[in-house]
């Protein structure tokens, strides 16, 4: 029986139906409604009721000067999150591959933030940034810089860097433990010959250490975008997108417009346009591995 | 031979039918159940006191059942409203007003002019914020409304003006106490609107004139937007502190004033035993102060009309009425209903909330009631920009009434 269940030609398909079947129940039917949404009037109180508006969404949104700073937002939160998550992560990973007393630990406790609840996080971060009470602020104070005066979250100066740096303080430890475990897949012959070819640090890195690690940064770059692009939780509990829209991303916008607004419609547009963005990023990455395997003769 | 073996099962089954009879768990299964969304039944404390309540209609039903749902505040609308929107949901809610004029509009609610008679039933007046279009479509589950509570052990005494308040205020600021706090941030829109509200009707503005126009940039909304920068600039708040927090804070006896509603008032009343609180009308040129206007509604989608029916009409008997009214604290309900000596001996300001309510205002936009959401939304930003970046108030409130006409009303 498992003899005749492997030869057959349609086993193959049987094997991949239970995930088209949920892919299909739970992520293309659902896109696809709410691209259709995109398209009419829909009150959240009324789904059931859609007038069809054609265009009218799109063209409102790229009318709308707030929702143009809220996609400029959205692209500078991304970017610098998974920059500084990646720089962060390469760097502690570098350090933590490296013989210490107390690697272990290290180890296990730069992880730390990244097991933290995101509402935890959040909950303790607006204390940390409150002017009066926060320790953030009063270091900032003792150091005689003046933004210590401030509320960070609700300064529309200070409230993006705020978020970002609780953010980028909760992801990086996951590029790290990517970046850690690729580092050891680091062939130590090559780095002891480059070494004793008379190789610098940074020649070694450049040389050995990169190159294999490479796939995994492109990898984490990607997860790393996609996750920012629809970060919901710490943003919203930290500001709800304010002040002024200093801190409204894409998937704010989203909740807001259809949940506190009830605008159903005009929320799947917003979301269309999140799902744009997330497309292209993902076309260039994969454009880009390609490339790079044709370049290694892989492909 | 065959027939004593069964002699057992079938004592066994007589026993079993005549405890069902007699069982109060399979009486109550017969009876259909209404379902009673209300984020009151989650909040610790009072929900269990609403469930006991809603048990008294319980136990005098024969046909029908409540069965309470409790959904927390912060999800209760994106809850209740998607399964609405879905054809589906609880029989009977319990919503704000935001939401009370968005589902009547949307036809998501029963009219109720057949259900209740007006003439049956001595209404108070914010009944009258419930009909639309002349049809009724809510009875009045709470208000409550807003004064200012204060410690005596930090401001001595009720400020005769604004500017007597701010002078208080600043005194009270020392020691790490605060004379004051509000909502002022973006994180709190929802919150800071009632705040911002009580300055703009007790400097005499309104959100919007009788036809429904905005007024937005008033000359009288202009001024509370000042005097509300002249508090956040006065260094009397505690700067960043939620609503809980400082709430929290006054009940500690670390704030000297808030202006908040008579839910709260109950709340910190009891929380802070030694607590030196006083209540006096909010320190503005005039009296008019928002309210927290909460009715029942009956669900379009329901199967249960008779059941949400009988309900709502027990809700409105005197004694359910005397006994919500103790539920709720310093808040009222829908008929006036005097209270009780124990009541005014334990909290003796609590007439000052009573007599608030010839002075209430929804604190929407009259005639744009259904657009709250994005013009609360327009005008906070504005207002936080004129705290923050200091925008003048003239300035920032002619950009919001300009947003407001433009991707609003689409003007």
């Amino acid at each position: 029986m498992p003899a005749r269940l492997e030869g057959h030609p349609r086993t193959p398909y049987l094997l991949v139906l239970p995930a088209v079947l949920y892919l299909l129940a739970f992520q293309i039917l659902p896109l696809a409604q709410e691209f259709w949404l995109s398209f009419t009037a829909t009150s959240l109180l009324s789904a059931s009721q859609n007038d069809w508006i054609g265009l009218e969404n799109y063209r409102e949104l790229l009318h709308d000067a707030d929702f143009r700073k809220t996609v400029l937002v959205t692209l500078v939160y991304t970017a610098v999150c998974v920059v500084a998550a990646i720089g962060l992560g390469l760097s502690s990973a570098l350090l933590l591959d490296g013989p210490f007393r107390g690697r272990g630990f290290a180890r296990a406790a730069v992880t730390i933030p990244w097991a933290a609840p995101p509402v935890a996080v959040a909950l303790v971060s607006i204390w940390i940034y409150n002017a009066q009470y926060g320790i953030f602020g009063r270091a900032l104070r003792a150091l005689g810089i003046e933004a210590g005066q401030l509320n960070w979250l609700d300064s529309v100066d200070y409230a993006l860097p705020a978020v970002l740096l609780t953010t980028v303080w909760q992801i990086f430890p996951f590029a790290s433990v990517v970046l850690l475990a690729a580092l050891q897949g680091v062939p130590h012959e090559q780095r002891e010959a480059a070494i004793i070819d008379g190789a610098d640090r940074l020649s070694v890195f450049k040389a050995v250490v990169w190159p294999t690690i490479q796939p995994s940064v492109m990898l984490l770059a990607l997860f790393s975008t996609i996750w920012s692009l629809r970060r919901f939780d710490l943003i919203w509990l930290l500001t709800q997108g304010g002040p002024v829209g200093a801190t409204n991303t894409l998937v704010i916008d989203v909740y807001r417009r259809a949940f506190v607004n009830q605008q159903l419609g005009q929320g799947a547009a917003v979301g269309m346009v999140g799902l744009a963005i997330a497309l292209v990023v993902t076309i260039v990455y994969f454009r880009y591995t390609a490339r790079a395997a044709r370049a290694r003769g892989e492909a | 031979m065959n027939f004593r073996p069964r002699l057992p099962f079938l004592a066994l089954a007589a026993a079993l039918v005549a405890a069902g009879l007699s069982s109060p768990t399979l009486v109550f299964a017969q009876k259909q159940p209404v379902t009673f969304a209300a984020a009151s039944f989650a909040e610790p404390g009072r929900g269990d006191k609403m469930r006991a309540w809603v048990a008294k209609f319980n136990a005098s039903q024969a046909k029908f059942e409540i069965q309470p749902v409790a959904i927390p505040f912060s999800s209760f609308v994106s809850t209740v409203f998607t399964q609405m929107g879905g054809g589906a949901g609880p029989d009977l809610v319990r919503f704000d007003l935001p939401e009370f004029y968005a589902a009547t509009e949307a036809k998501r609610l029963l009219p109720l002019d057949d259900v209740i008679q007006d003439s049956a039933f001595a209404f108070a007046a914010p009944d009258k914020y419930l009909k639309v279009g002349g049809k009724r479509y809510g009875v009045v589950f709470e208000v409550s409304n807003y004064s200012m509570l204060y410690n005596t052990a930090l401001i001595k005494g009720a400020p005769g003006s604004f500017d007597d308040f701010v002078k208080a205020a600043q005194g009270a600021t020392a020691n790490g106490n605060f004379g004051y706090a509000f909502r002022a941030t973006m994180a709190e829109r929802g919150g800071m609107w009632y705040d911002l509200t009580n300055y703009v009707y007790g400097f005499g503005g309104r959100w919007s004139d009788e036809k429904g126009e905005p007024t937005i940039n008033s000359p009288k909304v202009i001024e509370a937007v000042a005097a509300y920068k002249k508090v956040y600039d006065a260094s009397v708040i505690p700067k960043g502190a939620d609503a809980s927090t400082y709430r929290r804070m006054f009940a500690e006896g670390k704030v000297g004033a808030v202006i908040d509603n008579g839910g709260v008032a109950a709340n910190l009343a009891t929380a802070g035993k030694d607590l030196k609180l006083a209540v006096a009308p909010s320190p503005f040129p005039t009296r008019a102060q928002t309210m927290i206007l909460a009715p029942v509604v009956i669900n379009a989608n329901t199967k249960q009309k008779e059941g949400a029916a009988a309900f709502l009409r027990w809700m409105l008997t005197p004694e359910a009425q005397k006994e919500l009214q103790q539920i709720h604290g310093a808040s009222s309900v829908a008929i006036a209903v005097e209270r009780t000596p124990e009541e005014l001996a334990k909290w003796p300001w609590i007439t000052t909330y009573d007599s608030q309510t010839q002075n209430a205002v929804p604190p929407l936009p009259q005639g744009l009631e259904t657009k709250a959401p994005e013009i609360q939304q327009i005008v906070i930003e504005q207002v936080i920009k004129v705290l923050q970046a200091g925008t003048p108030p003239a300035t920032a409130m002619a950009d919001a009434q300009k947003a407001v006409l433009t991707r609003v009303l689409k003007r």
